[in-house]
């Protein structure tokens, strides 16, 4: 699939997923299916066009339930054809402050691992398939 | 003043606001703000009238000046969100910059926030910098001098208090213009994307590198 975007997932993202699943169980399907539609269209999010300019059409938002249950972020590295998990809330966004949390910390490990070219920290997640078997 | 919000998602953190706060004020002059003396005064000069502080004031050497906004300021710089161009002085030894926004097609999306949160902080800013945010360096320092409070104050002493709730809710907004507020405001944020984005464009992480392939199910 050269020209289809893949889903890269950090360790502490594939965990940030474990965490969801067992605290969410009834939110799975839209999980996989907001997944999934992060690597395959990924511009379909919610752009964020206050960011400064360079970082502008990079990343994304999606709802995972309706609207203001639980908030999945992530980055698109066009390049690359790559999709990168920055976050997923485990608690509904009205309760989820992004200045209490340790969300930051998470994702300082991923910016590390990929500055440092960590490619063991990385996996390519099979969205398309958990999608077809839910 | 409540520092507990009833919903997140409708609420902005109080460092959030300390920075929407200085985009909205630096985007209301016309040119620019010529200088931090000026930015520092002007912001004094606004927050004796407003009932929200975002900044503490102390007495120093130049006069009104805010430690904590000239932190906000410099987040916002090395964020991106701001420009400081240097000025160029008649007299040696004295140097200076201009601060602006950095896209100034942004200065309409603060002023909604604003908006939103107290219409008269709107009218209070807009007023207080047409009525003092050009008067030469001068006359603006004769005016914030001559202040009944600054005059008693020790020097060192804090003139104004910071006064500012954990969270301040905004109604009339959607969540996800709020939260995009909140996330794109927040300089660690800023900070790791842009090492994630360099990683990527100078870095060349390569993802076809990455061999494991995971199964969701």
């Amino acid at each position: 699939m050269p020209d289809s975007f893949r889903f890269l997932a950090h360790k502490t993202f594939r965990k940030n997923i474990e965490d969801f699943l067992k605290k969410h169980p009834t939110f799975t399907k839209s999980l996989f299916t907001n997944l999934e539609k992060a690597r395959s269209n990924p511009f379909s999010g919610k752009p964020m066009h206050s960011l400064p300019k360079k970082l502008r059409q990079k990343v994304f938002r999606l709802w995972i339930g309706d609207a203001n249950d639980f908030r999945f972020i992530y980055y698109v590295a066009r390049q690359t054809l790559s999709v990168v998990g920055i976050y997923l809330t485990l608690e509904p966004r009205s309760k989820f402050s992004y200045d209490k949390s340790d969300w930051l910390g998470r994702l300082e490990t991923i910016a590390v691992d990929l500055e440092n070219e960590n490619y063991n920290e990385f996996e390519i997640l099979n969205t398309e398939e958990a999608v077809k078997k839910i | 003043m409540r520092n507990k919000a009833n919903n997140l998602a409708n609420a902005i953190s109080r460092e959030t606001f300390k920075k929407l706060f200085l985009l909205y004020i630096v985007g209301n002059f016309q040119s620019g703000v010529y200088g931090k003396l000026r930015l520092h005064k002007i912001v004094y000069m606004i927050e004796r009238k407003i009932e929200i502080k975002p900044f503490e004031f102390s007495k120093y050497h130049y006069g009104q000046y805010s430690e904590s906004l000239d932190e906000a300021q410099d987040q916002l710089l090395s964020m991106g969100y701001l420009i400081a161009t240097p000025l160029r002085t008649e007299f040696p030894g004295r140097s200076g910059n201009l601060f602006e926004l950095a896209d100034k097609g942004m200065r309409t999306y603060y002023s909604l926030f604003i908006d939103k949160i107290n219409p008269n902080l709107k009218k209070k800013i807009r007023d207080t910098i047409k009525r003092y945010g050009y008067l030469s360096e001068e006359d603006l320092l004769k005016v914030v001098y001559k202040l009944p409070e600054f005059a008693v104050a020790g020097f060192n002493s804090v003139i104004i208090s910071e006064q500012l709730p954990d969270f301040l809710e905004i109604k009339g907004l959607s969540s996800d213009d709020i939260e995009e507020l909140e996330i794109s405001l927040n300089p660690r944020f800023i900070n790791l994307l842009n090492r994630m984005d360099n990683a990527f464009e100078q870095y060349q992480f390569d993802p076809q590198k990455v061999k494991k392939v995971a199964r969701l199910i």
